[in-house]
């Protein structure tokens, strides 16, 4: 159920996908009035929104519900972007919030077991070394976390270490400079840090 | 960024807060290993067990982080993706401009009943320039004349042959008529307006029971027929009741007014009877409002008839 349609169904979307350089572009032309740049929009970028969806929420299902209700949001919004060069950080923010809400949703329905604890156990042994129960664990307890800490924190937060970007792309994503991208790394780990901690305690 | 920097220490702890930033900074790779800052926090490292739990602790965070990272995303889902999201905002805009289309019909509606009720409205105008309803301050040499409702047996005068030509200083009775005679109005009068003996013309405005309104009808661009006032009695019910000129009626006892043309609101009128009190809900600038009116129970059925050969004896 995982995946009903053959692989090869998005093959003729992938083909002549329009990259994100041509996405400010894209903008305005919607904001004229052409609806179909919206649909090119949606081409362009629905891989990488995906994906964090994916990431983020450890399920398929879930993460083609968010993102398809991102885009959804964003086409109603698409005016809140003030400039057309930052449309894929305002895009990720907007696929992020739409994300955690569904996280939060979710997360209070089970009872994380370990916080920090967990981790620092995680964190002597290679990723590719543990069983997927155990990586499951370790990517649920850092989500809960991440799903916890405020919207600017988390973003940089989520480039950084899940999409892996450099810092300086991520300062032209989001728009601020670089230095904000470091300082907010610093302040988004202590923030996870804290409420994993937290979290153990609660357990203890 | 100074507020981050404050809110770092916060959390950090009451030592060590110089450090925090540092050790994120030093964790990410921002110092190649031989700067000095790098080697300055490493010394620390080395010397403070809580700096160093820190720094595992960002350690772990960024391998259960790396562990998300390799969760596999399968690519096929976004062909189906995209492809959802374009039906679904098609949907959308197709819903949209569904309601946006009808909202423009129904405005578009609104403004033809409006401009209709405006043209017609100066249509009737009183050769002097007066309206209907002032006919009687205007109409030169009238010792007494008189719009008022009047008794059923006089009533209804449609289709009146073409009009004659007014001559000048012609009475009342023929600029009444006049204006009878233009298309689209329906004028519910008596028969006295051919007696120009007696200088009076008694009109009766659609209702016998003396609600005292002149109704005509108004043809929407959609086709919607309605009926809307052209003149009102001073001193009648209607005057009382705060119908004014250019007010639509909705609806008379309960009744709806729509599509019964000025004579069948005229007819519900009469229906309703003298004295008895009877709700009016009549449209002013979109918006809907109802009177109680106690219909006129006074009025005085002429006993001559109508001579007025337009205006059948009932």
């Amino acid at each position: 159920m995982k995946n009903p349609l053959p692989a090869n169904v998005s093959e003729p979307d992938a083909v002549g996908r329009p990259g994100e350089a041509e996405l400010p572009d894209l903008v305005r032309r919607f904001r004229a009035g052409d609806e179909i740049a919206f649909d090119e929009i949606v081409r362009s970028l629905t891989p990488r929104l995906h994906a964090l969806a994916v990431r983020s929420l450890g399920s398929a299902e879930a993460a083609e519900e968010v993102v398809q209700d991102a885009w959804v949001r964003m086409y109603d919004r698409i005016g809140d972007v003030q400039d057309p060069e930052a449309f894929v950080g305002w895009a990720i923010r907007v696929t992020l919030n739409r994300i955690h809400e569904e996280y939060r949703a979710r997360a209070r329905e089970r009872n994380a077991k370990e916080g920090l604890a967990g981790l620092r156990a995680a964190a002597g042994s290679r990723p590719e070394r543990m069983s997927a129960a155990e990586r499951e664990d370790l990517a649920r307890v850092l989500r809960g976390a991440i799903a916890s800490i405020d919207e600017a924190h988390r973003e940089v937060f989520v480039l950084r270490e899940i999409e892996g970007l450099p810092h300086a792309q991520i300062a032209r994503t989001l728009g601020i400079p670089e230095g904000t991208v470091w300082s907010r790394l610093s302040y988004a780990r202590r923030m996870l840090r804290d409420y994993l901690s937290r979290r153990r305690d609660d357990v203890a | 960024m100074s507020e981050e920097r404050g809110a770092v220490k916060e959390h950090a702890g009451p030592d060590c807060c110089d450090f925090a930033r540092r050790i994120s900074d030093l964790h990410d790779g921002r110092w190649p290993v031989e700067s000095c800052d790098c080697a300055e926090v490493a010394a620390h490292l080395a010397e403070c067990p809580r700096c160093a739990e820190l720094r595992d602790d960002y350690r772990a965070i960024s391998r259960a982080a790396e562990v998300i990272r390799d969760t596999p995303v399968a690519e096929a889902d976004c062909g189906r993706i995209s492809g959802r999201v374009r039906a679904r905002l098609r949907r959308r805009v197709f819903v949209r401009r569904l309601w946006w289309t009808g909202a423009g019909v129904g405005f578009a509606a609104a403004a033809a009943a409006v401009l209709f009720a405006v043209i017609l409205h100066e249509g009737p105008r009183h050769p002097d320039g007066g309206r209907v309803h002032s006919v009687r301050a205007e109409s030169p040499g009238d010792a007494h004349t008189e719009l008022a409702a009047e008794a059923p047996a006089h009533d209804v005068a449609k289709a009146a042959p073409p009009a004659p030509p007014v001559p000048e200083g012609a009475t009342l009775a023929e600029r009444v008529r006049r204006f009878e005679q233009r298309p689209g109005v329906t004028l519910v009068g008596e028969g006295d307006m051919a007696r120009q003996a007696t200088e009076t013309v008694r009109i009766a405005p659609p209702a016998p029971p003396l609600l005292g309104v002149l109704l005509k009808d108004v043809q929407s661009g959609t086709g919607a027929a309605w009926v809307t006032v052209v003149g009102v009695v001073p001193a009648s019910p209607a005057e009382t009741a705060g119908l004014r000129v250019d007010d639509v009626i909705i609806s008379i006892n309960g009744a709806s007014a729509h599509g019964r043309g000025a004579g069948g609101v005229a007819e519900l009128i009469r229906r309703a009877g003298p004295g008895v009190q009877v709700p009016i809900s009549f449209g002013r600038a979109g918006e809907v409002s109802t009177v109680e009116t106690v219909l006129a129970g006074t009025f005085r059925p002429d006993t001559e008839g109508p001579t007025n050969d337009r205006a059948p004896a009932e």
